[in-house]
Formats: C-alpha cells, structure tokens, sequence
C-alpha cells in the first residue's frame, strides 16, 4: 500500500547513478538529503507553495462563510422557490466539471480574471456537498433555540454566527477542510486560467519541473515528496474530521 | 378562485424570503456564473465555430462566434480519435470499477475481522486518494520505467520480461488501472469497513445459531446490508472514473499514451479545447460526455435502488 | 558665457524630451532558448543601439508549445505581442490580425527574401510573416558504416536493409539501417513531395493523398520501416548508441546528433535526402509576424524596422552562423562569409544545397494541423505494421475529407 511512497522517499535520498541501479537499493549508503535543497532552488518553489497556501485558505474561508449561509438557509427557513433552489443544487452533481472548462475558460477571459488569484479562488468558494452535509448538520439544531433567541432580541444573522457555528463546528471543520485538501491539489483548472510561473500552485508547479528536469530522478522525487508532506500533515491531525466527513457522506 | 397558500399571507414568511436569498446570494451567484451558465453555454457552444480573432467590418473581433449547427457533433463521430477515446473510456470504466470495489470489499472484510484502525493504517490507506494527483503520477511514472522502474524489477522475480508501460500501446491503459487501483482501493475499502461495523451484531449471532458458515454469513448478510455503501461507492466511482484525465496527462508527459492507447473522453475535450482551441468541438464533446454519464446515473439509480437494502 | 550653455542645456533638455516622448516599446515573444537564445538577445541589442527610441522588450515564453498557447491566448484576449515567432499553423488562426508586411517593407528587403520562403509565408496572397529559423530535412549518416551515402529511394532501401543485422545471433538485432519517428511525418511528406504526391489537391478541393503517388510513397515507408528502428522518442540517442547507421531528420538537430556521434565514438556527415523524381526536402521553423491587433502605428513601425533589421544579409548569415539555422536572404546566401563559413563546416553547405534545390513548407490549409494529426494516427500504424499502405491511407484520406469540408 504505501510501496509507492517509500521507494519515493528512497529515491529522492539518493544520487542519480544509486537511483538508476539495478537490482535498485532500498536504502541509499548516505541519505543525499540536499537534493531536497537542490530541488527546491531549480524552480520557485517556494513562490509555488505561498500560492497553493493563499489559495487554499482564502477558498477555505470564503467556502466556509458562503456555504454555512446557504445551508442554514436551507435547513432552517422557509421561502419562495425553496424547493425549486434545492433542485437545482442536486441537479448541478450531474454536470461533468470538464463539460464546463471550455464556457468557464471564455468567461474568465471575457471578466479579465485570467492569470489572476480571482479566478482560482472565486469559483471555487462554492461547495454542492458542503451545502448538502452542513444542511444535514443544521436540521439536527431543534427549532427551540431559534425561538428562544429571538424573543430575547438576537437578529437571525447574530444567532447564525454566535450560536449555530459553533454548534455545528464537527460539520464546518469538515467541510474547511475538504475544501482546502481539494484546493491544494487542484491542477486542471489552474492549468488553463494561468500560464504565469508567478500564478502556479504547487501541481502545477510540480508538472513544469518534471518537464525541466527531465531524467533527474532524485530531485524529482524529491519534488513530489515535497508537494505530498502539506496535505500528509494535515491529514495526520484532523483524520478524524476525515473519516467523518466521509463516512457520513456515504450512509444516506 | 385559486388557493393562496397559507404562509403566503404570513409577513413573516416574506420576510424570510428576503433574508434567505440574501443569505443565498454568493453560493447562487457563484453557482449562477460558474456552473449553471457554463453549463448552458457548453451547449451553445458546441453549435458554434469559434474563430480565434476574425476581421468583421473594420473591427477585429478576438473569439468570434459563428453558428454551425451539428456539424460540430458529426465531425466528432468521424474523428477516429474521439470513437478511440470513448472506447478507451469505456474500457477503464468497466474494468477498473469492478476491480476496484471487489478489492476494497476483499480488503474491508479482513479489516472487520479485528486489525484494530490505528491512525497509522488510516494514513495508510487515505494517503493515495489525499494526496496530489500530480505527485502521484509522477512517482508512478519512475515505478513505471522500463529499464529501472520498481515495477519491473518486482514482476522480475517472477520471471517476467521487461514490460515498457509508459511506451507500448498495449500495457499503457493497464498501466493507468493499476495506478488508481491503488489510489482508490484504500479510501472505498474505509467506506465499506464503515457500513460493515455499523451492521447489527444481531444478525450474525441469528446465523450462527442457524448453523451458517463465516462465507454464508459474509455473502447472505454482509454484502447485502452493506448495499448502500457499495452503491454509493460505484456511483462515485463510476462518475469519477469516467473523468480521468490528469493521471494520463502527467504519467505520459502531456501526450495521450503511444498511439493515443490512452485517450480518454476527458482528454480529448481538454486536447480540442486547450491544445488545439477548437473551442466548439470540445464543447460537443462535453456534451457528449455528460449525456453519457447522466444516462448511466440515471440507469443506476433506477435499477439499483430496488436492490439497495437500508436497515429501515 | 552662461547664456550660451544655458540656451544648449536647455536644448538638450527639449531634445531629451522630445526623444523620450518618442519612445516605443514593443514585445518580441519568441521560443528560442540556451542555444539560441543568446544570439537572438546580440542581435536585438545591436538593433537597440542603432535605434535608440526603440525599446525591443524580448520574453522567452518557454517551448514551442507553449508560446503557441500563449499567443492563443493573447490574441483571444485582444492583446498580442507586437512580434512573434510562429509556425504557419499558428498563422492560419489569426490571420486578421497580422499586418499585411508588403505594404510596409521596403521592396529591397522584400526582393531579397529567397522566393521560396517568400511563397511559404503567403497566406491567401498576401505576405504576413517573414522567415527566421529555419530549417531543412537532410540525412545524417555514419561514414564507418556507410561509405557512399545513398541518393535515390532504391539505394536508400537497399542499404537500409543490407546494414540491419542481428550481429551476434541471438535473435534480436542489434543495428537498424535506419530509424522512424511516427510523431515526425514530416519525413513522409518530404518523400511524398518527391513522388510528385500531396495531401490536398491544388485548389484544396479534394483530398489527393491516397492516390497512386501517395500509395506509392506509403508503400516505400512500409518496406523502409522493416529496416528501421521505430521509435517515438528522437532518434539522435540510438544512432549515439550505434542502434542505427544513417536516417532522416531536420537540420536543426544537428548539434543534438553530432553530440550523440561523439559519444558513441564514431563520425557523422550530413548528405542531402534521397531523391526520387525530384530532391525535395520539407523546411521547418518559425517566421516572424507582426501583430496589428492592439498596436499603435507608431508601436508596428518599430516592428517593421526591426524585422528590416533582421532581414539583413549580414544579420541573417551571422544568425545562421550561430545557430545552425539557414540564411534566408539571397544576398545572405550568395554572400562571401556564407561561402567561406560552408567551406569550413560542409554540413551547412548540404543543408544550403538541400534547401535551394527542393525546399518546401507547411500546408497553409487552416486545419492542417488536424490533418497532421489524422496523418500521425495513420502513419504510425504503418511504421509499427498494424495497417498495409492502403488501408491506412483510405482511412486517413476519409478523416482528412471531414476536416477540410467546412
């Protein structure tokens, strides 16, 4: 299961000659471990994982805020078009992303977001599945609350913020957090709105090494290494949150 | 006289309305720009040819439009490439589907029998459905080399010849299985190990009295109890599986395999629409692909739901 | 005293003024890199000195590839360089929006272009790019193992399949004559060229190339590629290797394959292509266009001046010289330095030759690079024996008629 990721590890820890060895050696006699140095220095790294960073993030909390709304509005309000809104969200699980690069890609364009943070962060603060599990996880908040908060004067807006979020924050931590792996490793979209090395997340970043570098198998690896380790640590700590989401998504 | 629903006349009610759709406006607006009118105009497009920059009376006008009516969808069905893809598609979906779920369920079920999940195994088995698309590939395509790949030099020991699955037309579909075997295995295999430890106890004590052996008990009681888990598994992994494109991309070093062996749909709309900028053709060939995944969703969900089982 | 230095500063200072507002800028995208790229920047540098109000601002926008996309879209933004390099491929999807170059260059310049690159750079009659790298197909070959290089198809398939052996009896040879590359058929059209064959016919009404020339040409390919090591990869790393003993490919991979020829420890030479009923070779590399598309007059001025500049005889051997491309004025060609520089390195003298007798370029066709793609499909499945001659071309010629039926 994990073969893969230790023969990438085992490789980006040697010299070329030791990689292209046959039978190939696990462990290498010295661990080369500059070649993570070397690497970082070949390309702009380091502009790469401030973007994926900044990216990520600022997704993560536009998502948050725009999908813990439109959830509650849809656990816990009654309105015009309710159902008709509600449809529709279920109905977009059926497009094929791909289906919309190309329309997406002259949008882009024609606003003048292309080869701007604006069109890697904007589109993507929406979350059909976020909207669907917080709108879940608000339905379990009893009405009661709601009622005894307005009789004391609170604005809907207060007790969503103060009152619901942190009730709901298992669900919300989730959802971030989903949001910020899908971020880190989105790469198509990043592809096509960018072509400039300052605008590249790490993927992407990682894909124009590998044309670079060719053969230079080490660094490679060690590149790769490198682009795993973020989301490795974060997963490491919030499993929970993790398995969660994923379970939950799974029992209807 | 029609009847006015009741909560219509509640000021409360209208009150709402306007503070949900407050609420609702960026997801909708968001929603509303990328993804309802791409999508409608994904179809638009694909009646269209759509000129890079065209001189109309003195002006030049950059993505100029001109109406084509079908000619975009029959080019496609006289495109080898495009029936090659839709083939190739259709290959990795039937195959790696069924591989992949039947070795998660395989993989579950000695889960369940007592390997306690420790944070470690859980890493274990998330990392490759976690981690970047790109890395992973990457890393496959050296495990992958011919000459001193990992792969070849295991498959040595049982006495096989050197297998060239970045290069030969023949291995480089199986070579693209393989890798997102081993990338979704673990993540469906934590799904089903879920629904199997949700199953009530009770049951398999019923068997046990009943006098049913450790299979019986799996293929009678597990399997179907855990339909739901394994129907959301194919689901997803039958959409997901019909969109792949940025393992190829990068396992081949931006080509679609030797002789195309392997174009996908999605490859090829991408290839149409950002390597050749035949913006009308990809737009066909998204509809085309999303006609095909909505009929199959469908299909499944009509058939399958009679088969799924939930416990109330 | 003062008023004298006064009235000269003050002078000056207008002048000043007036020069810096008569300052143009303008963006030169281009592809060429380590190798090249340095004599691009000294030419530019020099064309900056003699120009003082031009700023020449030169981006290399990274391989072939992705300048295409790039330029794509710049000019679906509205906002193209002011020059850039481009294959004619690239041309045929803008054409709009490039300036006319005849109605701007002097006709000095213009008569002194070869007229052969002067027809490859017509688009519907008019000239919209100018030649700059370029390049011609040749054949490079080991005088060890072949002592008199090959001069018609016969000869060339002879000794392809004489030189092919399995030198130590295991089964499994060990030296092609030649090698193959399905994703180069430009080797195909170079011998199509020398049947007399062609993809479309003159008027681009019908689809010509699965005619008897074609068949023919097809057929020598198949029976070439039983001698020949097919590979997708370029061939200079088996012919290092000692895999193959002569083959076919551009001119601009010259330094690539000498390397390689050092390595292996053997000698290489340049001949011209085999011929047939003509010696035609296929020219490859990029012309120069200027943009009209978001520019000002003053901006495509500038252009044209520099474009004069590098169509200069003297500039374009002294490019040539340094890059292993071709001269591609006349004056540059018929020009002493040319003369002297071939006698010394004869390569280039059978690269100029190859060119001056048979050179032809790209298909203006608008679609031509989806037939190239169709041709790829097809070529490759001859060269690797998956499809007889026939068939293959049918169903490329099938392929190729929908695309053109616009």
């Amino acid at each position: 299961m994990l073969l893969p990721f230790a023969w990438m590890l085992s490789t980006s820890l040697k010299t070329l000659s030791e990689a292209l060895r046959i039978p190939p050696i696990w462990i290498p006699k010295v661990p080369h471990w500059e070649n993570y140095a070397l690497a970082w220095n070949a390309a702009p790294f380091g502009r790469y994982f401030f973007n994926s960073f900044f990216i990520a993030i600022t997704t993560t909390v536009g998502e948050v805020i725009a999908t813990v709304f439109a959830a509650y509005a849809f656990a816990k309000m009654n309105f015009l078009g309710k159902n008709v809104l509600f449809t529709l969200l279920l109905g977009t699980l059926m497009i094929p992303g791909q289906m919309l690069l190309v329309p997406n890609y002259v949008t882009i364009k024609r606003l003048g977001w292309y080869n701007t943070y604006w069109a890697l962060i904007i589109p993507w603060v929406v979350s059909v599945f976020g909207i669907f599990l917080l709108r879940q996880f608000f339905r379990t908040i009893p009405d009661e609350l709601w009622d005894a908060a307005r009789i004391d004067g609170c604005s809907r807006f207060r007790f969503i913020w103060r009152i619901v979020v942190p009730l709901a924050r298992p669900g919300i931590a989730t959802v971030a957090l989903f949001k910020f792996v899908g971020s880190w490793n989105a790469f198509l979209w990043v592809l096509i709105m960018t072509d400039k090395v300052e605008l590249r997340t790490v993927p992407v970043g990682l894909r124009y090494f590998m044309s670079d570098m060719g053969t230079e198998y080490p660094l490679l690896m060690a590149a790769a290494t490198m682009a795993i380790v973020p989301v490795l640590i974060l997963f490491f700590f919030t499993q929970r949150q993790f398995i969660q989401g994923i379970a939950r998504t799974g029992l209807k | 006289m029609m009847r006015i629903p009741a909560h219509w006349r509640s000021k409360q009610y209208w009150w709402d309305t306007g503070q949900a759709y407050l609420y609702l406006l960026p997801a909708m607006l968001v929603l509303g720009v990328f993804v309802f009118y791409p999508f409608f105009n994904a179809f638009n497009l694909s009646f269209h040819k759509v000129y890079l920059v065209k001189r109309v009376g003195g002006q030049l006008i950059p993505l100029y439009m001109e109406y084509v009516g079908l000619s975009n969808f029959t080019r496609l069905f006289h495109d080898s490439i495009f029936i090659k893809a839709i083939k190739q598609t259709s290959i990795y979906v039937g195959v790696s589907v069924p591989v992949t779920i039947g070795l998660a369920l395989i993989l579950a079920t000695f889960l369940n029998e007592g390997l306690r999940l420790r944070p470690f195994y859980r890493l274990a088995y998330f990392m490759p459905y976690i981690t970047p698309v790109v890395a992973i590939s990457l890393v496959w395509q050296w495990i992958y080399n011919w000459k001193f790949g990992l792969l070849n030099y295991l498959l040595g020991f049982f006495g096989v010849d050197l297998i060239n699955w970045l290069n030969d037309p023949r291995f480089a579909l199986p070579a693209v299985i393989i890798m997102n075997v081993w990338r979704f295995v673990g993540y469906q295999s934590i799904i089903l190990l879920a629904g199997m430890q949700g199953i009530d106890k009770m049951y398999y004590d019923a068997a046990k009295v009943d006098g049913a052996s450790g299979i019986q008990a799996w293929w009678k009681i597990t399997v179907p109890l855990l339909t739901p888990q394994l129907f959301f598994v194919f689901i997803i992994s039958l959409i997901g599986s019909f969109k792949i494109f940025e393992e190829i991309y990068i396992l081949f070093g931006t080509t679609p395999g030797p002789l195309n062996s392997a174009m996908t749909m999605v490859y090829y709309i991408f290839d149409q629409g950002f390597q050749r900028f035949h913006f009308g053709r990809a737009a066909a060939a998204s509809v085309v692909l999303f006609a095909i995944i909505f009929t199959l969703t469908l299909f499944q969900m009509t058939v399958t739901q009679r088969r799924v089982h939930y416990e109330r | 005293m003062l008023k004298r230095y006064g009235f000269a500063a003050l002078v000056a200072l207008l002048l000043l003024g007036v020069l810096a507002f008569s300052q143009v800028t303008i963006d030169f995208w281009h592809a060429m890199s380590k190798q090249h790229g340095p004599a691009l920047e000294a030419l530019v540098q020099k064309f900056m000195d003699e120009n003082p109000g031009i700023i020449v601002n030169l981006v290399y926008q990274g391989g072939y590839g992705s300048l295409s996309q790039k330029l794509i879209g710049a000019v679906a933004a509205g906002e193209p360089p002011t020059v850039a390099q481009q294959y004619e491929n690239w041309t045929t999807q803008w054409l709009d929006a490039l300036v006319p170059l005849e109605d701007h260059l002097s006709p000095d310049v213009l008569a002194d272009i070869h007229p052969r690159f002067l027809e490859m750079n017509r688009f519907n009659g008019k000239l919209l790019t100018v030649p700059f790298n370029k390049s011609i197909i040749v054949l490079y070959y080991r005088p060890d193992l072949v002592p008199e290089p090959p001069t018609t198809w016969e000869e060339f398939l002879d000794l392809a399949c004489a030189l092919t052996v399995d030198k130590d009896g295991d089964g499994v040879i060990d030296q092609y004559g030649t090698g193959l590359r399905p994703p180069n058929p430009e080797i195909f059209l170079t011998f199509l060229a020398q049947n007399e064959g062609s993809i479309l016919s003159d008027d681009w009404s019908k689809v010509t190339i699965n005619d008897e020339r074609g068949l023919e040409t097809m057929q020598f390919m198949a029976s070439l590629a039983k001698c020949a090591l097919v590979q997708g990869g370029y061939l200079s790393d088996p012919f290092g290797q000692g895999l193959i003993a002569m083959f076919v490919d551009t001119s601009a991979g010259y330094p690539y394959n000498l390397a390689a020829a050092q390595q292996g420890g053997f000698e290489m030479r340049v001949a011209k292509v085999p011929c047939h009923k003509n010696c035609a070779s296929m020219v490859q590399g990029t012309n120069l266009g200027v943009f009209a598309m978001n520019q000002t007059p003053e901006q495509i001025d500038a252009a044209i001046k520099l474009i004069e500049f590098l169509l200069r005889p003297e500039n374009t051997v002294y490019w040539a010289e340094q890059t292993g491309y071709l001269p591609v004025t006349m004056s540059g060609f018929n020009s002493e330095e040319w003369k002297a520089f071939t006698e010394a390195n004869p390569e280039r003298a059978v690269m100029t030759e190859q060119f001056l007798e048979g050179g032809f370029g790209q298909l203006h066709h608008p679609v031509y690079w989806d037939i190239r793609s169709v041709l790829i499909t097809y070529y490759e499945q001859v060269l690797r024996g998956e499809t007889d001659p026939k068939t293959a071309l049918d169903n490329m010629a099938a392929e190729i008629e929908v695309l053109i039926s616009e």
